[in-house]
């Protein structure tokens, strides 16, 4: 058991530690994983089967969480690697400070002309399309195993990804409340 | 497969025997039982063919409280003492309690903290209380038809509900004496019983519109596992809110205040709740209401005129549908199906709103006033172990987002709602004075920032830190949410390894202490007594750990366990075998904790096996396909 517990959550799965995964690799895993140990298939199990039933199957759900939101995924790999995220030492490139600040002028623009719905749509578009294009980038950084100007690189372009993340959830609450 | 086994006497078994289980749902309106009987769910009526229990109990100065059927009229008569709706009631404040209070007409004992207490000619009661009686008279109706006592119920709950609503539940299943196999939500128990898992795979909508509560989920089924995507709703918002909007139309149409008395105003509801009933079938409904003073008021009601009061209700639940769309990350063309639950979606308003919202027919084939119920049943007789070849997997989410409590009056989430449970989540706390040995977390649920916009769960008060300079001492919390959505905090000082110990001190529930003085004063007044009922209990207990310990060893004990631990494990097992139909509680506890410690190798290698085979082995069947 507590081999599985400190096992990273890509060898829990049996995945290759990479940000290319399979998701239906993953899924498939985990489900057969939570048929396993799931809290339901220990009912009748006596009460110390019944506590770790409740305990690995609550790592796996975090593990399967983990690996299958792509910004998480990202966040996990650089933690494997080493790098805290928590380290502020990655400056940003000037360059995306201002596209930041005209992202974020834009959405203000929205909100106080209540949103025209073309606009909204083009904004949103253009942030997943951001973020689509900064995931293949930190991909391929992340998979040259131990570059260390690649792997700061891949935190610097992940915290880029957390705003634009941030950003998309903030537009859709505006959509949300035009509608 | 073998159609039955021929065991020695004496001789373990390989399979446990067949268990009693049974699926309730304790509704705000009406609740039910149902069991699975040769192969089918179904519901039970009592001996006058009635399948819904009102969930109405009538206490008496004499005399034990009545619960269901018979009670409707005494809401006209003794409204003070019949209580009804005790569902909204439940793991609320007196706060939330004084708003809906103007709308129910019982008086309430205000407490300082904690539950109220409903007053009644019979003394006063906790929600909790009301709603085990609720559940023993059901208790009542199942075991009867099964012929035996129960050996394990699952007990539905809105999906919606927060923990201090799941955790009345819990208690008042304690107090009813039922052992609960799972609490299940409601929309899910609902897919359950439509065979969703039979069909076709794909995501579908639970639109669930009971008496009081309101649900929606989406679902996600796919090779045999449910998974539950997103699930949202209004915990207060119902067919009770309908009945209101019903009785405010007509006492504004009879020319009556809003300030005539309860008695009054308990049948301008129950003339509206006719009304209501009447309205799904038939375009309009002739009504007859006595006034005060005594002269009647005749009118009409006409669908148009019904749908025009209760469409602001309906609309409510739009808001919700669109949030869990968003929350489960899908779009509405994704959706394949949506299943109507509760009674208030035979209010023809409902589906049509819902189906339009959702661009498609709803589904409407069980009866909505069961559906739940035979959902529950079947769920029940899995999780009792009869259906042993069944591989379905229910995945539920967290409805609510849990967070702590920080500095100015903040909350810090620390698990998202719609997070997949269980779900557990550690978080790092440490002392800021020197030799402090107590600290207090205070864990609230809900979305808002502040901390008095969210419904205060606990205070969880850690003693027994060791002393040591201030931020020396490094406390590790882990906050687990069980597969039931039922919180639990434990924590660990890091330095030293010392367990601290946890006070609970839940905001709106009920301490241990307070459930066991329940259930104490309830038996007094029964024939029953604490003691026999705490020794059957241990009784069963005792029982079902040895048997579900046997199986387990014949079916991989050879392979798991050295001859040394085998022994030792034996050992306990005679300890337990000579004690378990004694009539000395505390040694059949004792040897079952003993049991339990040196079989505690043999759990962890048994699911590391079962995880291992996961992962490597196939089923047989997968090859013959």
């Amino acid at each position: 058991m507590q081999s599985l517990l400190s096992k990273d959550f890509f060898t829990l799965f049996g995945l290759p530690i990479s940000y290319h995964i399979t998701s239906a690799d993953l899924t498939a895993r985990f489900r057969e994983m939570q048929s396993a140990v799931h809290p339901d298939k220990y009912a009748n199990a006596t009460s110390q089967e019944k506590k770790l039933s409740v305990q690995m199957s609550a790592h796996i759900n975090e593990a399967y969480q983990t690996l299958k939101n792509p910004l998480s995924r990202i966040h996990y790999l650089l933690t494997l690697k080493g790098i805290d995220t928590q380290d502020k030492a990655a400056s940003p490139d000037p360059e995306f400070l201002a596209r930041q600040i005209e992202l974020r002028e834009m959405v203000a623009e929205i909100q106080i002309a209540q949103g025209p719905r073309k606009e909204l749509a083009q904004l949103l578009s253009e942030i997943t399309e951001n973020i689509s294009t900064l995931q293949t980038t930190v991909s391929k950084e992340l998979d040259v195993a131990d570059d260390s100007g690649l792997l700061n690189s891949a935190h610097k372009h992940y915290n880029e990804l957390q705003f634009l993340y941030r950003l998309l959830e903030e537009v859709r609450d505006i959509e949300e409340m035009l509608e | 497969m073998a159609l039955f086994e021929i065991s020695e006497p004496g001789e373990a078994p390989s399979t446990l025997p067949h268990r009693r289980a049974a699926g309730i749902d304790l509704g705000t309106t009406n609740s039910l039982v149902a069991t699975v009987m040769e192969e089918v769910a179904a519901t039970i009526g009592d001996e006058l063919g009635q399948h819904l229990l009102p969930s109405v109990v009538r206490y008496r100065a004499d005399g034990s409280p009545l619960v269901g059927l018979t009670n409707q009229q005494f809401i006209h008569d003794d409204p003070l003492n019949t209580i009804s709706s005790v569902k909204r009631f439940m793991g609320r404040g007196v706060e939330d309690i004084q708003t809906l209070a103007n709308k129910f007409p019982y008086e309430f004992v205000h407490a300082e903290r904690g539950m109220p207490r409903i007053k009644t000619v019979a003394g006063d009661f906790s929600p909790v209380e009301v709603s085990a009686e609720i559940l023993k008279a059901l208790k009542v109706r199942v075991e009867q038809t099964l012929e035996g006592p129960l050996d394990g119920v699952v007990i539905t709950v809105p999906a919606y509900f927060d923990d201090a609503q799941r955790q009345a539940t819990k208690d008042a299943a304690h107090l009813a004496g039922l052992k609960v196999l799972r609490f299940l939500n409601e929309p899910t128990a609902a897919a359950i019983a439509y065979g969703l898992d039979q069909g076709a795979e794909g995501i579908h909508a639970i639109y669930d519109l009971g008496g009081g509560t309101f649900d929606i989920s989406i679902l996600r089924f796919s090779k045999g596992v449910f998974e539950v995507l997103a699930t949202a709703g209004d915990s207060a918002l119902g067919g009770d809110d309908i009945d209101r909007a019903i009785a405010e139309w007509l006492l504004e149409q009879a020319d009556i205040g809003a300030d005539a008395d309860h008695k009054r105003l308990q049948e301008v509801m129950y003339h509206a709740r006719v009304a209501k009933e009447l309205l799904t079938e038939q375009d309009s409904v002739e009504l007859t209401i006595r006034r005060p003073d005594g002269t009647d008021w005749h009118g009409q009601m006409n669908r148009a005129e019904f749908a025009e009061q209760i469409k602001p209700i309906i609309h409510r639940t739009l808001a919700p549908c669109k949030r869990v769309l968003r929350d489960a990350g899908i779009e509405l063309r994704d959706i394949c199906e949506v299943v109507m639950v509760g009674g208030s979606t035979r209010i023809p308003l409902v589906r049509e709103m819902a189906g339009k919202f959702f661009h498609c027919e709803p589904h409407v084939d069980i009866d909505p006033d069961k559906v739940v119920a035979i959902g529950a049943a079947i769920q029940a007789d899995i999780l009792a172990g009869n259906k042993p070849d069944n591989d379905m997997l229910l995945l539920d989410v967290i409805p609510l987002s849990l967070g702590i409590e920080t500095m100015g009056d903040l909350v810090e989430k620390l698990i998202p709602r719609n997070t997949t449970i269980p779900v557990t989540r550690g978080q790092k706390f440490t002392t800021f004075k020197d030799g402090q040995t107590a600290m207090a977390i205070h864990v609230v649920q809900g979305e808002r920032e502040l901390v008095r916009d969210n419904r205060s769960l606990a205070r969880f008060e850690l003693q027994g830190i060791p002393p040591m300079v201030a931020g020396a001492a490094h406390i590790q919390v882990t906050f687990q949410v069980d597969a039931d959505g039922l919180l639990s905090v434990s924590a660990k000082e890091q330095s030293t390894g010392v367990e601290t110990g946890i006070v609970v001190k839940p905001s709106y529930g009920l301490s241990d202490g307070e459930v066991e003085k329940m259930l104490r004063d309830s038996l007094t007044h029964a024939s029953d007594d604490v003691n026999i009922r705490r020794l059957r209990e241990y009784q069963v207990e005792a029982e079902r750990a040895f048997n579900v310990l046997q199986v387990a060893l014949n079916e991989n004990g050879e392979q798991l366990l050295s001859s040394v631990e085998r022994a030792r494990i034996d050992t306990a097992l005679d300890a337990l075998q000579s004690v378990r139909q004694g009539k000395d509680y505390l040694a059949i506890k004792k040897a079952m904790t003993v049991l339990d410690r040196v079989s505690s190798e043999f759990a962890e290698r048994r699911m590391n096996a079962s995880i291992h085979d996961a992962l490597t082995g196939h089923k047989v069947n997968e090859f013959s396909e």
